[in-house]
């Protein structure tokens, strides 16, 4: 398991203890908007890809037509990507303004289809496959006060996940 | 693995955590005794004609009223003994799974009955296994 800024994931066998308030995405989205005004959004761009009209090779720039077959110089495909601006990228703006990380859990992911499934919590990490981290127990109660400050209905655990894939 | 000693789990599990310290046998049934919650030793050797500290450990995991008194302790002792890799060690601390409610306070607390008893500083433990 690694953590990478503030995010567990992407190993087949993993486990970590995390202290923290278990939230939706939804909920993460929102108190990065709330706390950092960023928004945290899945984007459609759309990028062109040109290929070879036909087979035959020609190099006449000022031809838009295949002297040999009269087809088109090329074929333009659009393709959509979606690009998901991902809570990395406010993770460290995140902690520095409220003092808790928003840690993010591979759930699921399909290769296929090149998707992942996060479930995300506020606080802070104790464990992972590479160890400890440095907070102390003594720390943990500031987080603790970190994360009611942010919400007060939120209730941190001490949370221990395990996968095995 | 199998989660024995009565203490936290009776069923096989996939992994545990822990955050304390390993424990021999001899110190844990030290501890048993220290803390009331194995009474009268040597009666229990005598009826159940146990001779050596694995097989007076095992009684007491096994025994309900020990499990019950070490509750109150507020800590947990957690064996590695079933299934691959196993090796049998034993743990003492607080245990954390899926629906354990431990709060820092209990770590702290935890942390100091550890250092007090056995002068060690008490550490995460996972134990991980695949069937």
């Amino acid at each position: 398991m690694k953590i990478r800024n503030g995010f567990v994931s992407n190993s087949s066998s993993s486990s970590f203890v995390i202290y923290g308030a278990r939230i939706s995405e939804y909920k993460a989205q929102a108190l990065v908007k709330a706390i950092l005004n960023k928004d945290v959004l899945v984007e459609i761009r759309t990028e062109e890809e040109k290929i070879n009209g036909c087979i035959h090779i020609f190099d006449r720039d000022d031809c838009d037509f295949c002297p040999k077959c009269g087809a088109k110089k090329w074929k333009v495909f659009k393709e959509s990507t979606v690009v998901k601006t991902d809570f990395r990228d406010f993770s460290n703006a995140f902690e520095k303004k409220t003092g808790v990380k928003i840690i993010g859990s591979l759930e699921n992911q399909n290769w296929e289809a090149d998707t992942k499934d996060y479930h995300y919590y506020l606080g802070e990490w104790i464990l992972s496959d590479t160890g400890e981290s440095d907070v102390t127990l003594e720390q943990l109660l500031k987080i603790r006060e970190n994360v009611k400050k942010i919400d007060e209905k939120l209730n941190p655990k001490i949370i221990y996940e395990y996968s095995s894939e | 693995m199998k989660i024995r000693t009565g203490f936290v789990s009776n069923s096989s599990s996939s992994s545990f955590i822990i955050y304390g310290i390993e424990i021999s046998e001899k110190k844990a049934i030290e501890f048993m005794i220290k803390n009331g919650i194995a009474i009268d030793i040597e009666a229990i050797k005598k009826e159940y004609d146990l001779e050596d500290d694995e097989s007076i450990f095992d009684y007491l995991c096994d025994s309900e009223e020990t499990d019950q008194l070490f509750k109150k302790t507020g800590l947990s002792i957690l064996t590695d003994n079933g299934g691959d890799g196993a090796d049998g060690s034993s743990y003492i601390g607080i245990a954390i799974d899926d629906e354990c409610d431990v709060k820092p306070e209990d770590l702290i607390q935890t942390k100091k009955i550890i250092m007090d008893t056995f002068n060690k500083k008490p550490k995460w433990v996972v134990h991980t296994y695949s069937n």
